[in-house]
């Protein structure tokens, strides 16, 4: 059969199956492509070394021999042996055989050279290298012969196979797995670039086959000149860093100085955990703090309880959903989760952890949490360096993240989130934080609805003077995510601003510019230039949110009397100056909305 | 064939030496031996009878057992010596055959295998190692393996671009590789001296493109091989994430390749909100679903798997139009017409559809250059919508999204403006300004005062000043096609 990469898109009719089964079988163990390479080769072993290898091994066979003494008569069966391919050198291979023949009369290496080579090159050419596609299967062979047809029945998978010894990718096979016999194996620059023609046929004749990505994007026609998608494709099989698994509760970091208690959620900095704080002194153990320990939590699984955390590398979430935190309001949790919840200053006894464990045997509640509130809770947010990439970018991440926190550690203030520590694991940056209680204002919003402007009033006082406090730094300090999300009710009506987006310049990415609340960004923060002002629009914003209790326009001015005719009209003017789509005519510093602020107050005293 | 396969010209220096020397010598060593084949052809009429008779070796015979060797050797160290290829695949490197000593017979080496590398000074016996500030290029690259063999490699006998190549791949394919913090030392070097000789550096293209594509994510990203759909689909690759999305390619049934698309929900949103996103999105899938055009990437399916929502899309490979202006600089007018063309046609088919489709992600990077030089619009802003409804956050390129988009009030006047503003980027290079109309001209006076008024009129902020409709765009830009122009 003539095989050449023409005639891969012709369909030719094989002869009589039974002759080719038959054949087929006998060919399949004599032929054996994959079989025939010697295991003894280790990865990137040249063949001339292996024919180092056979010729050392022949020289110390021809010493032992001469040593023992049986030289004398091997050499005169060599030496005739010489002297008759000597006479061969009449034939058409005659001067190569002379030669030969003289080596083969004196020099034991030769010998070794010619066999092993002989014997590597014999390898070589029992690897297929031509195959054509018929009505009935394919057929491999090399050189003009074919060496056996396969069905396709018989063909359950093609995939690419990258053979140990070599790093050259046309020294590749393509391999078609087959039903009960070895897989067969053809040289790769076979194909040319017909191999998208091979996938085609193959997917119409065979539907039930796998076929290997690899292959398909090897086979898809490059895009020229693009260097750059080569590469990428090529990270995929980057060696990768270990298994990145979610948090689970009773995890420690920090060399156990903290451990986590459960998951509180997601939001725009990283996943949020609460955790327990291990103090220099403290004299609680582990299981005593109220959380279940790992194997008590795997006792769990066994059980058939649900628990945080599933599978390995995608994070379940099931569970967190029950769960409507808004980053650190755990009171509100307990509130929800029924009477078994309480509030204490002291961590739980030991029992408290069994208890939990049988009661998590339903799966639609969440872990009840036993939310143990102490001084020793912090909140710890999580975020995920990008790995399996060039480690440049992934210190450029880590590098972003080390300026959030020197900014976040110059920040003191009573009412805004403090920041205690932050530390790089593996991939993954982590900020402890101060644990807050309380709600944030949205959610105080959406469950009491919008509030009384005296109360709004009040908050707002406190929020300016927040904002002056940050503007007035040196540096400024712009927050860039001033919104209800961000604001917890705390004890005593005090206001306390978290999560912190000081870092987050406008990162233009593939998947996400994740720019902020975009109820609350203003146009210049929009587009890039985001100033102290940018802050002082999203506090308008805010105001409009307390006071109508829904979230204002995009990019407009606000103003909250049109849709809340309770509102004053001088509360009106104030968030109407605050979100002044203009710079020039919107507030300029904070100081002046806190003064025009406390002069409404006065006014309503 | 598509696969990374990069050579380097070089030729270790004893090898060279031995080249020439081995070339120069070879009438001795080959031409020689080669004439005196004749000796014994002649002297065989002799050796005949010598069979017969005594045991004597003819005289030619020996001379030729003489020189047999001789050519073996030579032409084995001739061969040696001529090799001159570095291949570096990402699967391992190759050296050359001459250094197969070195490296104790095994010259194909898997990246793996790489334990250590170090820069040093060129010759000397105690070499000093590290990079300080010596220019990078008059040092060696030593690389060390664990499972044996060393080789150096004189980083000045490499072309500039090459050396860069070969620090890329050790440092993208060989990350735990001791004394790995000399390789950004010596990309930096690398890059200033490419910059001093007015070379484009590679790095800077290939590490700008991770970072576009690989950002800080909230959650952790599916790892290639991850199986969703009870086994069906199978990640293959990543394609890029960050912050709450990530875009993954895809094997579905042991098949055929599909992207697919991801959206985490944050878990603190409230279950309104995210239901009524999750509505929406789900409505929306099914009606791209219903879409069919040879110019715009198939949707295929939509589910929620681990609280994560996901979207199935048609795997078209080619290059984006972003990657073509970065790797190419800005288009020339006419091409960026002819593709404007195509795309307002794409638009055309999406708005006059039953229901209106409106695409709200129509950027650079969503249309793609097919094999066949056709433009296909890949990706839509489903996902993104979903995310921004369910949080509240603004997802998307924000410099090609309308205002009234922006406000949450999509229209078919929306996509239009991204038109307006894929087009400026394609003619200048550059991202449009957001939330505002762009001149193309201001950056690029190059450009006729026809188009630019289009793309202004594309981009205008209100809704009402902007072209109307996308066979408007289209009349508007055939228009202004050479052809129409009476030119060839």
């Amino acid at each position: 059969m003539e095989t050449n990469e023409n005639s891969i898109q012709s369909v030719h009719l094989s002869t009589a199956d039974s002759r080719n089964s038959s054949r087929r079988s006998f060919l399949n163990k004599k032929h054996d492509p994959i079989k025939l390479s010697p295991s003894f080769w280790k990865e990137g072993q040249s063949k001339l070394t292996t024919v180092g290898y056979f010729a050392v091994v022949s020289l110390l066979l021809y010493l032992c021999l001469y040593v023992t003494g049986l030289a004398t008569p091997v050499v005169s069966i060599i030496l005739s042996l010489g002297v008759f391919l000597q006479f061969l050198a009449f034939s058409s291979f005659g001067l190569f055989f002379g030669t030969v023949g003289w080596l083969v009369l004196f020099y034991p290496l030769a010998i070794g050279i010619v066999v092993a080579a002989l014997y590597n090159w014999l390898n070589t050419f029992t690897q297929a290298d031509t195959i054509e596609i018929h009505e009935n299967g394919i057929s491999v062979g090399w050189g003009r012969r074919s060496m056996f047809s396969v069905n396709w029945n018989d063909i359950g998978s093609v995939f690419l196979f990258c053979p140990h010894h070599t790093m050259l990718p046309r020294k590749w096979l393509v391999g078609f797995g087959t039903q009960g016999s070895r897989p067969v194996t053809i040289k790769l620059p076979v194909f040319g670039n017909k191999g998208m023609v091979l996938l085609e046929t193959l997917k119409n004749k065979v539907p039930w086959m796998a076929i290997d990505p690899a292959l398909i994007e090897l086979w898809e026609p490059a895009i020229a000149d693009s260097h750059t998608e080569l590469w990428l494709k090529s990270l995929s099989n980057a060696p990768k860093g270990s298994e990145l698994m979610p948090l689970f509760p009773g995890e420690k970091l920090r060399d156990g100085k903290y451990t986590i208690i459960n998951r509180l959620g997601v939001g725009g900095q990283g996943t949020a955990y609460l955790a327990a704080m291990k103090q220099a002194n403290s004299q609680t153990e582990e299981v005593s703090q109220g959380y279940l320990t790992l194997e008590e939590r795997f006792l769990h699984l066994e059980q058939g309880g649900d628990v945080t955390g599933s599978g390995p590398a995608v994070t379940a979430e099931d569970d967190i959903n029950n769960i409507p935190t808004d980053g650190v309001s755990e009171s509100e949790q307990a509130k929800e989760h029924g009477a078994e919840n309480e509030l204490t200053s002291n961590f739980e006894t030991h029992e408290t952890g069994n208890d939990r464990a049988h009661s998590i045997a339903d799966p639609e509640e969440p872990p009840p949490v036993k939310i143990v509130t102490d001084t020793n809770s912090v909140v710890i947010k999580e975020t995920i360096f990008p790995v399996y990439v060039d480690p440049r970018i992934r210190t450029e991440a880590e590098d972003r993240f080390k300026l959030e926190v020197e900014l976040l550690n110059r920040l003191r203030h009573p009412q805004i989130v403090s920041l205690n520590e932050a530390f790089i694991e593996g991939p993954r940056g982590y900020l402890v934080l101060e644990y807050i209680e309380g709600d944030s204002l949205r959610k105080v919003v959406r469950k009491d609805g919008a509030l009384p402007e005296s109360e709004v009033l009040d908050l707002a006082i406190q929020m300016a003077d927040i904002l002056q406090y940050l503007h007035t730094l040196k540096p400024a300090v712009i927050h860039r995510d001033f919104t209800p999300d961000n604001l917890m009710l705390g004890n005593e009506c005090r206001v306390k601003l978290i999560d912190f987006n000081v870092a987050r310049e406008v990162e233009s990415t593939r998947t996400a510019t994740v720019v902020g609340k975009h109820a609350y960004l203003p146009p210049e923060q929009f587009r890039g230039d985001a100033c102290t002002q940018s802050d002082i629009y999203a506090f308008g914003a805010t105001l409009f949110f307390l006071l109508v209790g829904e979230d204002p326009e995009p990019i407009s001015q606000s103003f909250p009397a049109e849709a809340n005719s309770a509102v004053s009209p001088g509360m009106n003017q104030i968030v109407a100056k605050c979100t002044d789509t203009e710079l020039t005519t919107r507030y300029p510093f904070a100081e002046d909305i806190g003064a025009d602020l406390r002069a409404l107050l006065e006014l309503k005293s | 064939m598509a696969t990374l396969e990069v050579t380097l010209k070089y030729r270790p220096p004893l090898a060279r030496f031995a080249f020439r020397v081995i070339t120069v010598l070879a009438p001795f060593w080959l031409g020689i031996p080669f004439l005196l084949f004749i000796l014994p052809l002649i002297g065989l009429g002799g050796l005949l009878s010598h069979l017969f008779g005594n045991q004597e070796l003819p005289l030619g015979s020996s001379v030729l057992m003489m020189c047999g060797p001789g050519i073996i050797v030579g032409l084995t160290a001739w061969l040696f010596a001529r090799d001159n290829k570095v291949v570096i695949s990402q699967q391992g490197i190759c050296m050359p055959s001459s250094l197969n000593l070195q490296l104790w017979g095994r010259r194909n080496r898997p990246w793996y295998d790489l334990k250590r590398i170090n820069f040093s000074t060129t010759g000397l016996r105690f070499s000093q190692y590290g990079l300080k500030d010596e220019n990078i290029l008059h040092k060696s690259l030593v690389m060390e393996f664990s499972s044996g063999g060393a080789v150096r490699i004189d980083l000045k006998d490499l072309a500039l671009t090459e050396v860069e190549q070969l620090i890329l791949a050790i440092e993208t394919f060989a990350p735990s590789v001791e004394n790995h913090n000399l390789l950004s030392t010596a990309k930096q070097q690398l890059g200033e001296t490419l910059k001093i000789a007015g070379i484009k550096s590679y790095t800077n293209l290939w590490e700008d493109e991770l970072r576009y594509r690989y950002s800080s994510t909230t959650f952790i990203p599916l790892p290639p091989g991850q199986k969703l759909q009870d086994g069906d689909i199978k990640v293959i690759r990543q394609l890029g994430f960050g912050g709450l999305s990530a875009i993954y390619l895809v094997q579905r049934s042991g098949k055929d390749l599909y992207v697919l698309k991801e959206s985490t929900v944050p878990a603190d949103v409230e279950d309104e909100m995210k239901s009524k996103a999750i509505e929406m999105f789900d409505r929306e899938a099914k009606i791209l679903a219903q879409l069919n055009h040879p110019k715009i990437a198939k949707v295929y399916d939509h589910f929620v798997e681990n609280n994560r929502h996901y979207l199935l899309l048609q795997y078209i490979h080619g290059e984006d139009l972003r990657q073509h202006v970065k790797e190419h600089g800005a288009m020339n007018q006419d091409a960026v017409i002819a593709s404007a063309v195509q795309v307002a046609e794409i638009l055309e088919y999406l708005h006059n559809g039953n229901p209106a489709v409106i695409h709200r992600d129509l950027t650079p990077e969503n249309l793609v250059i097919n094999d066949n030089g056709k433009i296909v619009l890949i990706d839509f802003g489903a996902a993104n919508e979903f995310l921004q409804t369910a949080t509240g956050t603004l997802v998307g390129k924000h410099a090609y999204i309308a205002p009234e988009q922006f406000r949450g009030k999509a229209t078919t006047g929306s996509d239009l403006y991204s038109l307006g503003g894929t087009i400026h980027f394609l003619l200048t290079g550059s991202d449009p300004i957001a939330l505002s109309s762009s001149s193309p001209r201001k950056v690029v006076p190059s450009i006729s005062p026809e188009l630019d008024e289009l793309v202004i009129a594309l981009t205008k902020a209100s809704v009402k000043e902007r072209v109307e409709s996308a066979s408007e765009a289209k009349r508007r830009l055939e228009a202004l096609l050479p052809i129409a122009r009476g030119l060839t």
